[in-house]
Order: C-alpha cells, then sequence, then structure tokens
C-alpha cells in the first residue's frame, strides 16, 4: 500500500529547475529551495542552480540564502529564474565554529577569526599548514622547508607565550588531530581560537590557541558532483650561490697572503684553469646547489567530491590524490585522501552521524642518513673545486653518483583513520538535547617520528654502498679509478602505530525567555591513546634482496628495537551563555581537565574564562545611524594552561639502556639516574585578556575587527640547574618557576566593492603586532648581574652579540703592527687592517675597560624563531567570468645570525657564500666582507650585529586567475559549472636577505628553501 | 514552570559529574605507566640490575677511539691538526673565561669528550650513586666490596683527571640531595694536596678490594693493577717538578714503589708493538685500564678521524693527526740510538732509513705503506701531498698517524674495528717506574731491566746495551724520549710537559715539517715551519695555563667556588 502511494505521489511529482542569481546577475551559491509549507527542498550549487522534483500540487516556492532576503516564487513552468536581493544585516546568520560547538557570529564574545575552505582551494601546496599563512590575524605559519612532504609550517598563534611547546592545539570536528595533511577539498572553515573566552573549553591544551577545522558535511539538495585538479611546476624560490672554482682558489690565494704564506695555494696556471675551464676533470667547476637540484618538478593535484542529501539523509564524499616530486631525484611525496560523511535523521529527533576520513601518506627520502639539513650540508660543503659534476668522459663522481646513481632509498607510509560515530538526541524538553560522540582514530600523529612531519605506519630502508669514480691526476693521461664498494648493503624496517580514543558526551540547551536568550553546555570528555614502535634490521646483504629475512645472520648483523606509551585525559567542558535583548552578551565556559603527565593528586586542574559584549549598534540611540550596520564591544578574561614539558617528571628512578659499555667482548644494557624529580610540576598557566570591538558599515563596505591582547604566562617550565652547582652533575627536572608576558594588538579590515554589474573588486586585510617579555626566569649569575647581558626582562629568544662598528683600518695600528693606545683589545684573536672592530661596551665594573670581552656583549637585533609583526592582505577582482584574487603576506622583526657556510669564507675548509666577493682590502675598505683569510679568524666569527640579516618579508604567497566558462554553454554540455585557472605559490619575494629565502630556518643555510609553484587548473561541477 | 524543570535536571547533571570526579579524588584513574623507566628501589635490588648500574659508569669511561676529529696529543709538540680549525687548546687557554655560552662542541670537540668540568662531575655522581645504591641494598657483601672497588677506582680516574687540569676540585663522595643537604651540596675546592691525598688514598682502598690482575670477571673491567696504575701515575705526576719544586724524594720513591708493586702482579708486554693496538692484539696481558669495542655496532672509528685524508684515491679521514718534524726526530735509528748520537748513521738526505720498527708502525712518512698502499706527501705527489699553504685538510707537516689505525679490518666502514682504547698499559708503567727510580735512587739497575724491556719488544738494542753507564741527568733524558716515543699519540705527552714544566718551552716553538720534493729518482728534504706565517701553533702563557680555568658557570653557581677561578684567568 504504501509502496502504491509512494509510486502515485512520484507519477504526481514534476521537475523544476532554474538559476538563482544577486542583483548583479551572479549565481547565488548555496540558496535553499523550498516548497512552501513542506519538507521539499534542495540547495543550488556553485553556479546557482537548481533542480527540484515537487508534488504537482506545488504552488509556491521559497528562495532563501544566507545574507539576502528570503522570496516567494508561484510556480508558473519548469523554469524558474530568481533574482535575490541582498539585505543589510546579511551577515547577521554567519555562523562560527567554537570549542564544542557553534554561535552565530552577532553572538560571539570570544575572538575567533575564521577562515573558510574554499579560500584555499587549488592553492598550489602539499601541506595545508602552507595555505593559511596571511589569511587571519594573529596567527603566523613559518615554513621551515621546502621538502616535499615534509614542509609543514611551524604554527604560532598571537606571537610565542612560553619557552616551551608552544604549538597550537589542533582539532578536527571536535577531536585533537593534527589537519595539514587533509583533504583540501574536503574543509569546510576553520576557526583560530585566540583568546581566553575561545580556548577555556580546551582546558589543559589551549594556552597557546586553538585551531578547529570543520570537515564539509552534505547539505539538502540534489547530488553535486566537483571535479578540481591542476598540474605544475615547481622551483625553489631562491638557489644560493657559493663561490665558483675561480674565486675559491682566488680567494684561498688572497688568504694564504694575508696570512704571511710564501707558498700560495694555487698557481697561476692553475688559476687560468679554473678561470677557462679547458681542464675541467683536474681543475673543475661545481656549482653544489644548482648543479645538482632538479629544476621544474611536477605537483599535481586530483579531487573528486559529492555533495548532496535529503531530509533523512545528508552526504558528503571527497576522494584526493596529490604528487609532489621532490627537489632531489629520489624524494618525492604522494596523498591519497578519502572521505564520507554521513548524517541521518533516524527519527524525529534522533541525528545519527557517521564521519569516516582516511588517507594513506607516502614519502621517499634519498638514501639512509642524507635528508633534511644534511642533504644540503653536504652539498654546501662540498668544496667548488672538489669535484665536476661529471668527469668529461661520463664517468660519475661521487655527488653525482650519490643522487643520480644511488640504489639506497627510505620509503615512508602513513595509514590514517580518523572515524567517528554520533548520536544526538533531542529531548522532550524544548531547546534541550544529548549528544554522544565516540571516535576511533588510528595513527592520527605520530609520537615516534621526529624527524618528519607526517605519520610513519612503515618505514623501509636500504643502504646500498655505490660505485662512484676518482681521478688521479698524476698519470698522463689522467686516470678515473673506480672507488671499489667495500661494504655489504644493509636493510631496516620500522612500525610505528598510534590509537587514539575519543568519548564525548554532550548535554546541550538553548532557550528563550523573553528578551532573553540562554544557552548551556556540558561535555564529559575521555581521551586516551596508545602508542607502539617496533623496528628491525640487518647488515651485510649478499643479495639485493630487500627484505629482513635475507641479510646476514651473524650477531652483529641483526638488530631489532621497540617501545610503546600511552596518554590519558578525562576533563569536563561547559559553557554557559546569557543574551538580553540581543544587545548585552554575557558568557562563562571553562574546563575541568585531568591528565596523566603529573603525579598523583596534581592531575586535575580547573581553567575557567568569562566574556561580555555590548551589541552597541543594538541600542535606540544607534537606530538613526543607518550606515553603521554592526558594533559591538567585546572583553574577556580568562585561565587556560599548557603541558610545556615531558610526563613523568615527577618520578623518581633509573632510565634503562641498551648500547652500554662493552665489557668482556659483548653489549651490555645500562641504568643511569633520571633527572632529579619534581614531585610537585604542574601545567603552565596563562591569564588571557582580551578587548575587541567589531564593526560593520555600510551594508559591509568596510568589516573592521580589533583586539587588544595580553597574556601572563605563569608556572613556566624552566630547568633550575643554575641553583645548583655544576657538581652537583645530575640534570634536574623542570620546575613550573618561570614567568612571561605577551601582548600586542590585532585588526582586520575588509571590503567589497561592485563597481558595476560585471566589475567587482573587494579586498581584506590583516596585522598583528605581539611583544613578549620574559619576566622571570632563573639566570647564572655571570648575565644577571650585567644589565647588559641580563636575559631577564628581555624577549624570549634574544640573541646576545658584540656591536660592530666596522673595520680596523690600518690607522689604528703602529708602525709595528701593535693596536695603538686607546683602542680596546679584542680577546679572539689577534686582528690585522680588515677584521672587524666591536665597541667597548663594558667591562668587569660595568665600565669601558679597553677590553672587548665577554662583558661587552648586548642584546641584539630580534628573536630569530619569531616574526613580532605579521600581515597579510587579499586583494582580488572580478569581470564577468574572470577573476584574479591573489594573497600578500609578509613578517616584520625577526633576525637571523649568519654563520659558518652560510655566512664565512672558508670555514672548517668548506666553501663560501658569493657574499664574501666583497671582501675587505685597504682600497676596498667599505666592504661587506672582512679582509680574506684561509679559515676565518675568531675575530670575525664571533657573535655579533655584523652577521645579523633581518628576515622580514613581504610575499605573493599565493595568485589566481580564473576564468568561468557561462553557464548557458556549460549547461549544454552537462555541465553546470566550468572553471579554469591558473595558479601560483610563493610567486615574489620582496626581503633585504641575499643569497637565501626569507623563512631559512638554519643558520648555516642547510634548508630546503621554500618552492615556488606554478599550476594551471580545472574545476567542473556536474 | 518549565524553566525550573530544565535548571533542575542540569543541576542533577552537574551533581552526577561532580560526584564522578569527587569519587575518583586519588586520580588513579589517570596513571598511565612510564615504560621507559624504574624505581630506585628495583635498580640495586639484585646483582644482576646492580650491575646494569654499573655499566653506565663503564660506558662513561671517555670513548677516546671515537669523536676525535682532534686527539688531545694536538695540544702538545708532537701533533699538529692538518685541518685548520681553531684548535681547542688554543680556545681553552685565549679564553680568560669559560662562559656557560661557549660553543663546546665546536670550539672544544675533544674537550667536551673528556676535559670538560660539567661532563666529568657528571661521571662523578654516577660513581656515588652506585656506591651508596649498593651500600644501601640488601646484596651481599662480597659483591659490596668488589663492585664498590671498581666504581672507586673509575671515581678516582675521573677525579685525577679533573686534578691534573684544574688543580684542586671539590671532593663530593656521595650524590648530593638539594631536599636533605641544604647548603652542603655548595662545595669548597680542596687543596692541590688534599686532592691528591684524596684519590691516593681512594686508590689504596679500593686496591684491597680487588681482585688481582687474574682472576677477574671479563675484560675491561676495573682489577687491582688498575686502581695501583692511576696510583703510581698521579704519584710520579705529584713528584714532578712542576708539582714538587723541593725535590722531596720521597715523593719519587712513592711513585716508584707502587709502581713496582704493579709490576709484581704479573703484567707482561705484547710482543708486537703495531698489534697491540689493533683488534687483533685486543687478547693480551699488557692492558690494564681499557675500554672495548664491538665491531660495527660500537666500534672504533678513530682510523676515519684521525687516518691520512686518502688511501690511493679513496677519502679516509679529515686528517686530524698529523705529527711534528720534532716527534719524528725523537725515533731512534735501528741501532738504538738517537739520531743526534755520534755514530748513529742519520743521514739528513735520507731521513727515513735505518729507523727503529716502532718509527714505521707510528708515524706514516712519504714511502710507507698504509693499507697495502704507499703513502706519498711529497710536494705534488697527489692526493695526500703537503698542504704548505694550510689551505686544505691534508698534513701541513708531511706526516700522517699510523699507529691504532687498525688496518687489519675493512678501513671504510663505519667504526668496524673491535680495538681497545688503553688508558693504561704495562708499558708505562715499566716507563713509571724507571722514570720514579731513577730520580729517588739514580739509575740502578731496575731502571734498565724495565726500559730494557721495551726496547726488546721494539726490536732495537737495549739501553743496557747502548747507553750503559748514564749518569742520573742522562739517563733522565734517555726516559723522557723514550716515553714520548713509546707512548705516542696515546693521549700522555701534554701532562708530561705540564709536569716536567717544559710546557711554556715546548709549547711556544715553531714546529717543523718536512717537505719533500723529487728530484731526479730521489727526492730532496727541507724541514720547513709547519705553518706558513712562522708563529708557533700555540702560545703558552706559564704564569696560567698549567691549571685550565673554571667554566663561569661553576663558580657562578657555587658560592663556594666563586673566588676560586685558577690564578691568572678572571
Amino acid at each position: 500500500m504504501l509502496v502504491l502511494i509512494s509510486t502515485i505521489s512520484w507519477a504526481q511529482n514534476k521537475t523544476i529547475s532554474g538559476k538563482i542569481t544577486d542583483e548583479l546577475n551572479e549565481p547565488v551559491a548555496g540558496a535553499t529551495v523550498v516548497v512552501k509549507n513542506s519538507k521539499t527542498g534542495t540547495t543550488t550549487n556553485d553556479a546557482g542552480e537548481f533542480s527540484i522534483s515537487v508534488p504537482a500540487s506545488a504552488k509556491i516556492l521559497v528562495i532563501s540564502s544566507v545574507g539576502f532576503g528570503s522570496k516567494e516564487v508561484t510556480i508558473t513552468g519548469d523554469i524558474i529564474n530568481v533574482t535575490l536581493q541582498k539585505v543589510a544585516n546579511a551577515n547577521l546568520e554567519e555562523v562560527v565554529v567554537v570549542g564544542y560547538g557553534t554561535q552565530k557570529k552577532t553572538s560571539l564574545t570570544a575572538s575567533v577569526a575564521s577562515i573558510k575552505g574554499g579560500d584555499m582551494k587549488s592553492q598550489p601546496v602539499g601541506d595545508l599548514t602552507n595555505a593559511l599563512g596571511g589569511r587571519a590575524s594573529g596567527v603566523v605559519f613559518t615554513q621551515g622547508s621546502g621538502q616535499a612532504g615534509n614542509d609543514a609550517s611551524r604554527i604560532l598563534i598571537r606571537g610565542i607565550g612560553t619557552n616551551g611547546n608552544s604549538a597550537p592545539l589542533l582539532i578536527v570536528d571536535g577531536v585533537p588531530r593534527n589537519f595539514s595533511q587533509l583533504n583540501p577539498a574536503d574543509i569546510e572553515t576553520i576557526s583560530v581560537l585566540k583568546d581566553a573566552a575561545a580556548v577555556a573549553p580546551y582546558g589543559l591544551g589551549g594556552a597557546n590557541g586553538v585551531i578547529l577545522v570543520t570537515t564539509k558535511q552534505g547539505k539538502t539538495g540534489r547530488p553535486i558532483l566537483s571535479y578540481d585538479g591542476y598540474v605544475g611546476f615547481q622551483n625553489p624560490t631562491i638557489i644560493s650561490k657559493f663561490l665558483d672554482a675561480y674565486h675559491y682558489a682566488l680567494l684561498k690565494n688572497v688568504g694564504a697572503k694575508n696570512a704571511g704564506a710564501t707558498e700560495m695555494p694555487y698557481s697561476e696556471e692553475a688559476l687560468q684553469k679554473y678561470r677557462d675551464g679547458s681542464d675541467p676533470d683536474a681543475y673543475p667547476n661545481f656549482d653544489p646547489i644548482g648543479d645538482m637540484i632538479q629544476k621544474n618538478t611536477l605537483i599535481t593535484s586530483h579531487s573528486l567530491t559529492l555533495n548532496g542529501g535529503t531530509d533523512i539523509i545528508k552526504y558528503a564524499m571527497g576522494l584526493g590524490y596529490l604528487n609532489q616530486e621532490g627537489m632531489f631525484p629520489g624524494i618525492q611525496f604522494q596523498r591519497y585522501n578519502v572521505s564520507a560523511n554521513l548524517q541521518v535523521q533516524a527519527t524525529k529527533t534522533t541525528t545519527v552521524g557517521l564521519s569516516l576520513n582516511g588517507r594513506v601518506e607516502k614519502r621517499d627520502l634519498t638514501g639512509a642518513g642524507y635528508n633534511n639539513q644534511s642533504l644540503f650540508e653536504n652539498l654546501i660543503n662540498t668544496v667548488t673545486n672538489s669535484t665536476p659534476l661529471l668527469y668529461s668522459n661520463g664517468l660519475h663522481p661521487y655527488m653525482y653518483a650519490y643522487f643520480y646513481d644511488n640504489p639506497s632509498y627510505q620509503k615512508i607510509t602513513g595509514n590514517t583513520l580518523l572515524s567517528q560515530l554520533s548520536i544526538e538526541q533531542k529531548l522532550p524538553v524544548k531547546g534541550l538535547s544529548v549528544k554522544f560522540v565516540g571516535s576511533y582514530d588510528f595513527n592520527p600523529y605520530d609520537p615516534f617520528n621526529t624527524t618528519n612531519s607526517g605519520i610513519s605506519s612503515f618505514r623501509r630502508s636500504w643502504s646500498q654502498p655505490f660505485t662512484f669514480y676518482t681521478i688521479d691526476t698524476t698519470t698522463r693521461p689522467y686516470t678515473y679509478p673506480e672507488i671499489p664498494i667495500t661494504t655489504l648493503p644493509s636493510f631496516s624496517q620500522e612500525y610505528h602505530q598510534t590509537q587514539a580514543f575519543t568519548y564525548q558526551g554532550y548535554i546541550n540547551y538553548a532557550g528563550n525567555f523573553g528578551r532573553s536568550d540562554v544557552t548551556g553546555l556540558v561535555v564529559l570528555e575521555s581521551r586516551n591513546t596508545n602508542s607502539q614502535r617496533f623496528s628491525a634490521g640487518r647488515n651485510n646483504y649478499n643479495l639485493p634482496i630487500q627484505e629482513l629475512f635475507a641479510g646476514g645472520s651473524g650477531e652483529t648483523d641483526l638488530s631489532n628495537d621497540g617501545n610503546s606509551m600511552g596518554t590519558k585525559q578525562r576533563s569536563l567542558v561547559y559553557r554557559v551563555t546569557y543574551g538580553f535583548d540581543n544587545k548585552y552578551l554575557l558568557e562563562a565556559s571553562g574546563r575541568y581537565d585531568g591528565h596523566y603527565y603529573f603525579a598523583p593528586g596534581k592531575r586535575f586542574g580547573f581553567f575557567p574564562a568569562f566574556s561580555a559584549a555590548w551589541r552597541i549598534s543594538q541600542e535606540k540611540f544607534m537606530e538613526n545611524i543607518s550606515w553603521l550596520n554592526e558594533l559591538k564591544l567585546r572583553a574577556s578574561w580568562g585561565q587556560s594552561a599548557n603541558l610545556a614539558g615531558n610526563p613523568y617528571q615527577y618520578q623518581t628512578g633509573f632510565t634503562l639502556y641498551g648500547n652500554s659499555a662493552i665489557l668482556n667482548g659483548s653489549q651490555t644494557q645500562g641504568l643511569y639516574e633520571r633527572a632529579e624529580p619534581n614531585p610537585n610540576i604542574t601545567w603552565e598557566k596563562a591569564a588571557k585578556t582580551d578587548i575587541g570591538i567589531e564593526a560593520r558599515l555600510w551594508s559591509g563596505l568596510l568589516n573592521i575587527e580589533a583586539d587588544y591582547f595580553h597574556e601572563r604566562r605563569a608556572n613556566m617550565l624552566l630547568a633550575p640547574n643554575v641553583t645548583v652547582p655544576v657538581e652537583y652533575g645530575i640534570g634536574l627536572s623542570q620546575v613550573n618557576a618561570g614567568l612571561m608576558e605577551n601582548r600586542g594588538f590585532e585588526f582586520t579590515v575588509s571590503s567589497n566593492y561592485n563597481i558595476s554589474k560585471d566589475l567587482r573588486i573587494g579586498i581584506s586585510g590583516n596585522f598583528t603586532y605581539t611583544k613578549n617579555k620574559m619576566l622571570e626566569i632563573f639566570e647564572d649569575p655571570a648575565t644577571f648581574d650585567n644589565p647588559n647581558l641580563r636575559r631577564t626582562g628581555r624577549p624570549y629568544d634574544v640573541r646576545f652579540g658584540y656591536q660592530a662598528i666596522g673595520y680596523f683600518t690600518q690607522d689604528d695600528f703602529t708602525s709595528s703592527g701593535e693596536l695603538k693606545d686607546g683602542i680596546a683589545k679584542q680577546t679572539f684573536a689577534t686582528v690585522y687592517p680588515g677584521d672587524i672592530r666591536y665597541a667597548d661596551i663594558s667591562g668587569p665594573n660595568g665600565k669601558p675597560d679597553g677590553l672587548i670581552d665577554f662583558n661587552d656583549q648586548i642584546a641584539m637585533g630580534n628573536p630569530p624563531s619569531y616574526p613580532a609583526i605579521i600581515y597579510g592582505f587579499t586583494p582580488s577582482i572580478s569581470y564577468k567570468g574572470f577573476e584574479l584574487s591573489l594573497l600578500f603576506q609578509g613578517v616584520g622583526q625577526r633576525d637571523i645570525q649568519l654563520a659558518n657556510s652560510a655566512a664565512w669564507a672558508f670555514d672548517n675548509n668548506k666553501n663560501a657564500p658569493i657574499t664574501v666577493l666583497d671582501y675587505w682590502t685597504p682600497e676596498n675598505t667599505d666592504a661587506s666582507y672582512p679582509r680574506m683569510t684561509t679559515s676565518p679568524s675568531p675575530n670575525n666569527t664571533v657573535t655579533s650585529t655584523f652577521w645579523q640579516r633581518s628576515l622580514a618579508y613581504l610575499r605573493l604567497r599565493t595568485g589566481m586567475l580564473s576564468y568561468t566558462i557561462p553557464g548557458n554553454i556549460t549547461s549544454r554540455w552537462g555541465m553546470s559549472m566550468v572553471s579554469v585557472y591558473l595558479s601560483g605559490q610563493n610567486l615574489i619575494t620582496w626581503t633585504p636577505i641575499e643569497n637565501f629565502d626569507p623563512e631559512i630556518s638554519n643558520d648555516r643555510g642547510w634548508y630546503f628553501p621554500t618552492q615556488k609553484a606554478i599550476t594551471a587548473g580545472l574545476r567542473v561541477q556536474f | 514552570m518549565k524553566s525550573i524543570i530544565n535548571s533542575g535536571r542540569l543541576l542533577l547533571m552537574g551533581a552526577v559529574c561532580a560526584s564522578l570526579f569527587a569519587g575518583c579524588k586519588k586520580d588513579d584513574f589517570l596513571e598511565v605507566p612510564n615504560t621507559g623507566a624504574i624505581s630506585s628501589g628495583t635498580a640495586f635490588s639484585t646483582e644482576s640490575s646492580a650491575d646494569l648500574a654499573l655499566n653506565d659508569v663503564y660506558s662513561n669511561l671517555p670513548d677516546l677511539n671515537n669523536f676525535i676529529f682532534e686527539p688531545f696529543d694536538s695540544w702538545t709538540d708532537d701533533l699538529m691538526t692538518g685541518f685548520n680549525w681553531n684548535i681547542s687548546s688554543q680556545v681553552a687557554r685565549n679564553k680568560t673565561t669559560i662562559n656557560s655560552n661557549t660553543v663546546l662542541w665546536y670550539d672544544w670537540a675533544p674537550a667536551s669528550m673528556w676535559l670538560d668540568w660539567t661532563t666529568l662531575y657528571a661521571r662523578v655522581r654516577k660513581c656515588n650513586v652506585f656506591i651508596e645504591g649498593v651500600e644501601n641494598s640488601d646484596l651481599s657483601q662480597e659483591y659490596k666490596d668488589k663492585k664498590t672497588g671498581e666504581a672507586k677506582v673509575m671515581r678516582a680516574f675521573f677525579y685525577h683527571q679533573l686534578w691534573m687540569l684544574y688543580g684542586g676540585v671539590p671532593l663530593i663522595t656521595k650524590p648530593d640531595n638539594r631536599e636533605t643537604d641544604g647548603d652542603e651540596i655548595f662545595h669548597a675546592r680542596a687543596s692541590f694536596d688534599e686532592t691528591f691525598t684524596f684519590i691516593q688514598k681512594e686508590l689504596e682502598e679500593a686496591a684491597a678490594l680487588l681482585p688481582a690482575n687474574n682472576g677477574n670477571d671479563g675484560a675491561g673491567k676495573i682489577t687491582r693493577g688498575a686502581a695501583l696504575t692511576i696510583k703510581g701515575w698521579v704519584e710520579l705526576f705529584y713528584a714532578s717538578k712542576h708539582n714538587n719544586p723541593s725535590n722531596d724524594l720521597s715523593r719519587w720513591a712513592a711513585a716508584a714503589a707502587t709502581n713496582k708493586q704493579v709490576m709484581q702482579l704479573g703484567y707482561s708486554l705484547y710482543p708486537k708493538y703495531d698489534e697491540f693496538f689493533f683488534a687483533t692484539g685486543n687478547d693480551n696481558n699488557e692492558g690494564i685500564l681499557y675500554r672495548e669495542y664491538l665491531t660495527v655496532k660500537q666500534g672504533s672509528n678513530i682510523i676515519g678521524y684521525q687516518g691520512p685524508n686518502f688511501v690511493g684515491t679513496q677519502w679516509l679521514s679529515w686528517g686530524g693527526s698529523t705529527p711534528t718534524q720534532e716527534l719524528v726526530d725523537d725515533y731512534a735509528m735501528a741501532n738504538g740510538k738517537a739520531i743526534t748520537d755520534a755514530g748513529s748513521g742519520y743521514d739528513q738526505n735520507n731521513p727515513y732509513a735505518n729507523r727503529e720498527p716502532r718509527f714505521k708502525q707510528s708515524i706514516l712518512y712519504n714511502g710507507n705503506t698504509f693499507n697495502g698502499i704507499t703513502f706519498l706527501s711529497a710536494v705534488g705527489s697527489g692526493n695526500n701531498a703537503i698542504d704548505l699553504a694550510d689551505a686544505t685538510d691534508n698534513t701541513n707537516t708531511g706526516y700522517c698517524t699510523k699507529k691504532r689505525m687498525d688496518t687489519t679490518i675493512n678501513i671504510f666502514q663505519w667504526a668496524a674495528s673491535a680495538q681497545n682504547y688503553y688508558y693504561f698499559r704495562y708499558a708505562e708503567v715499566l716507563l713509571n717506574y724507571a722514570e720514579a727510580q731513577n730520580e729517588a735512587a739514580g739509575p740502578d739497575a731496575s731502571v734498565y731491566e724495565a726500559l730494557d724491556q721495551i726496547r726488546t719488544r721494539a726490536g732495537i738494542p737495549t739501553f743496557t746495551d747502548v747507553y750503559p753507564g748514564a749518569t742520573q741527568a742522562q739517563m733522565r733524558e734517555l726516559i723522557r724520549r723514550e716515553r714520548r716515543v713509546e707512548l705516542a699519540f696515546e693521549g700522555k705527552r701534554y701532562f708530561d710537559l705540564i709536569r716536567w714544566e717544559l710546557a711554556e718551552v715546548n709549547l711556544n716553538k715553531v714546529m717543523h715539517g718536512m717537505k719533500i720534493t723529487a728530484s731526479g729518482g730521489g727526492y730532496t728534504y727541507e724541514r720547513i715551519n709547519a705553518i706558513p706565517s712562522g708563529a708557533p701553533q700555540w702560545t703558552f702563557d706559564k704564569s696560567k695555563n698549567y691549571l685550565l680555568p673554571i667554566p663561569l658557570s661553576a663558580l657562578g653557581r657555587n658560592p663556594a667556588m666563586k673566588e676560586h677561578q685558577n690564578p691568572g684567568y678572571n
């Protein structure tokens, strides 16, 4: 009978399609189309189109969308096109994801920045953290490496608040998880929680800020299938240059001459040969980085999403693929993502949700041992005249063979599955509901993998010595002996696994009593994780079978290792809000949090926050100010905490290890005393204050949000070693003794303006300034007693060194080569004209003493680990189907002290950066490098302002030019939307630092420079 | 009405939650076992577990076959560094202050291994923790005696290093505890004499607890021989000129007597001088205190740090160990005479001919072989050619080190040798005895007898044959030269120069190398300054450099030390 009825009703249905546009004839995506007084409905796609099956009896469609007035249209035919009008208070209904829930933006009393998932779609980056910089105020992303698959940015929210772990808490769909390898197409929104009111629900995990990522949920409407794919090329933003062979030899001679040598390292003949390249095998010229890296490496991405649903069931699915080639052969990153989100209205009052999000990350590295820094270390340290790229007869010297003829590899596979089931039950009391969320994550993070970002479920490392050739220049003609392989291959395998179990029980209440709005939330949360690691290896493979069983079986050929660990956390979260007349908003939230880190009896803490907002624009007296749509003042104060150090520091005892002394010919185990315990150790405590203002003027022509923030981080963990003598002989567990202050301001401004029906421009920008001060730390009397050297009261991580005041000149010396009287003596080495001269700042008695030593150091420059200023702006312009959007991002007030191979000539007998060419001579006294020496003079290499470089930069981080083919054409192809685009990452950089990328993460230049990518892509929607 | 129900429910919920947590006040449900650690009680509950703690002390004997780019002998007139870093000795001596910001690894490469004050006191604590842990345990008295003896000898070993480098030091014999000891954790420096007496007494006591050479329960462990050998050495150090300006002969006699005691324990010299230092010579009766290695897993890589730059055309090491002409000149001729002796047969134009066997076994000179391949350092001879401009890692003297470079294994495999590192071996005991006895009683027969053993093993005519009837002063010079050669590159020379008060002389000189040029099928030899500028490689300020400066952090953190920096440093 039921079947019959439904058949009949189908028979009576008719299909209506159409397009929803705004006043400017632009499509309105996501608009709701509902049959009046029924539950039948759909939403429009990105092209503003919809198609809906309605009963024959239906008369009226109701069309609405956020930011627009709703409109009713009478059904007259099969095709209905509707134009919606924008309304002034468009974003009244805008919803923001906050901790353990959502809130209307208007009723928010906390400082939260939102980034829409769509903003970074099609951006050619592997790691999502590289797509976010500059998009929101208060959060800085520093990408220290451009190695494919290992290039995650370091994230700091509102500067740095601690000397310990400063990373924010990352949450995906309500559960602690890393988001950096999710499929960008799966991301709905990203919220950055900044002030106490926002982070209080995260208690022990909240002090460094929280980033909430929400993945896409299904939406009611017809299935929308979308494809987005791009392919393009990547190159380093900069290839650091080092001396070529001729200049290397020339400058070595200059250095030898300056040292008084009578024999020159390189003869005139050798110099000539380096210069003219006439004998490239014996007198080679090698550009260590430029010759070795792969240019124009490929980056490819494809993603497919399906989204739709009915009132009963909604679904969102995604499939993603990313392939990123590395700067060197063998380095590659591949990622496969799959996701499914289902929401089922099981009963009228029960909603069941299931979400699965899985991925495989494959990282290929070069052969064992040459990754990350050490790879660039080896290249940079290779002396430019020691080897050619290839010998003239085509034979491979070491470097070339290492990268291009080396069978060794390291392959790392990460398998991750994030799963989550939720049941929400509305209770008979209006506004009251309960929800249970159970989440099981397989490998959501990797506690064992500290060297590479991402998950390492399996690691296979094959290390096989390779053949290469050298040259014997004592024979004529030259001979090229093959360097024989002297050892057999080795192989190792490693397994990592982490499981996380998170259970959350929610009680949610929302009620309305006259002009009062009340909400309440209580969440009980329990989280356990456990992790295991196992590894095994063998040496001496007689055959190239890359399996464990095939290796040598002697005692010293075998190795294995393994360990495990776990974590536990139990928490109670609450939030209560009270709103009066939509004008006065009060909120209290917090968390009672317990963690296994600490000693029994010291595991639970309470972290409350309070906040309030006043929507001035709702006041009667503001009614007449029509250009001011929204004006809100808000303030918050609260406490949160941070787990800064390691667990178990309260425990006394001994640690067991496996490779102690060899006794009687055998390896033994050893036991050593752990650092002396601190039974009272506890979390860092942050007290955060925030005052903010939000305004919307002229119907969104200008939006402003500005905040002042202040934080005192107490209980900061410090090693109290200075409180005991050096002779004490053992490390001490950290104590909660530090105090740090961090404050600043941030603002965001955005504007959209429609110049004409076809032409629109928009811009948004943000700026953040933070300043940090260590108020209480342990300090050696040697520095504390000297006001110039005192660390207390200065910013965290500030550097100390000497004040360089130019070079010594001939005039500073007597005829016998002694420094003239009245010129301070420098204690680092004997000085000569052309050596760096330092200022005589102080002495043992606090006065200049004519001696440059320890006492003359000063705090110099800005800390290297974080910028004080960050900013970003995103201009965009669109004309008809064309759209150009740009993201500029920059930082200021960050300095580095360049050293060793990044700055000096012939340090440790290695090469020299190109910047040393402008070296001091009596004729070139305003040089940028001191006098040339065969190895750097200790006088010239001490930490000083001389080697300090600003890492400020402004970068065109992303640019995208797209063209959307008019809908009337694409619909003929059976597609609702087709768009083609060109996109780029790190396109242009303006920075004062020479020869290195401003995001350089190593003061010796041993880092993978970030990648510049240019891609072409296609978006299609069905 | 509705709202009342609502709030009632909320209250109920709140009560449930509160009781949930209140009921678990002990928060034991948050316990996660620390799988990486055991308690102090467990550590000393059984002999096998306590042994592990002692193994850790053993592993803290300095690992001098590894991580040594620049050997300690480059602080002396025996070696120079091939690479052109700031050598650590110069850094150490030049620093008016060694503060906590000094980059120890870079500036102090070898120093960080064992010369460092902080490191040495961390090692002392490990001994103290073990000794106290065993003492408070229920383990058998026999076990306690023997193992405490071993730990005490190692503690004395670390203290004797502190004492030689820094002079009198704080003497700490139990693990300090902030909570229970209060201000007593701030120890003052003992005097030089007090520190000596302490070490001497500790070793005396330990020797009584330990088995003699025979009967030790595993190679590499501490025996009575080790205890007495260290004791004999510190007594010799104490009797020597710099520390005994009035030449109190009883000090020499004490040193001679202790070394004599060791000579009665049954040690003997290994027949082959060169092989003794290789893995194939590990099984010997000459080693007294040494560290063992295990091939590949925990092997010695000394060859990769201090071997020649190249073997043929294949790169081997950074070449941090290049002997001076001064050392080369002290090797005798095959006839047992010094090159300066009348009738030695030394030929300046063919200086490496007819030299004693230890020369060929210890020094890589132009024409010697290494791993079966001829080593050439003559100008323009290829990869190992002398680096006259100090522009590369190559030798500046024309020599590389051969002694202790174990070529019996695959030299290109990382850490492939299981060769021991010898802190003390029997040959040194013989030399110590001869020196002490010569000073105390003159060159009697026992002096000759001790030295003759060394020469016989070396394969050259004995002192009895070559230098019969030497005066005490002549014998002193002979012993010094023999000691320099026999113990070359074993980290002994620096303390010899210190105690003989020769550092201020020898370490302010220009060191030399040999420039060898091929000419008409042969070579010409020219002695050259090993550093281009002609300045000494280092300077030694006799007003202060006999002791190292104490790190500023040690002075700053300990009120009892604050005003007690070594003289000359501030």
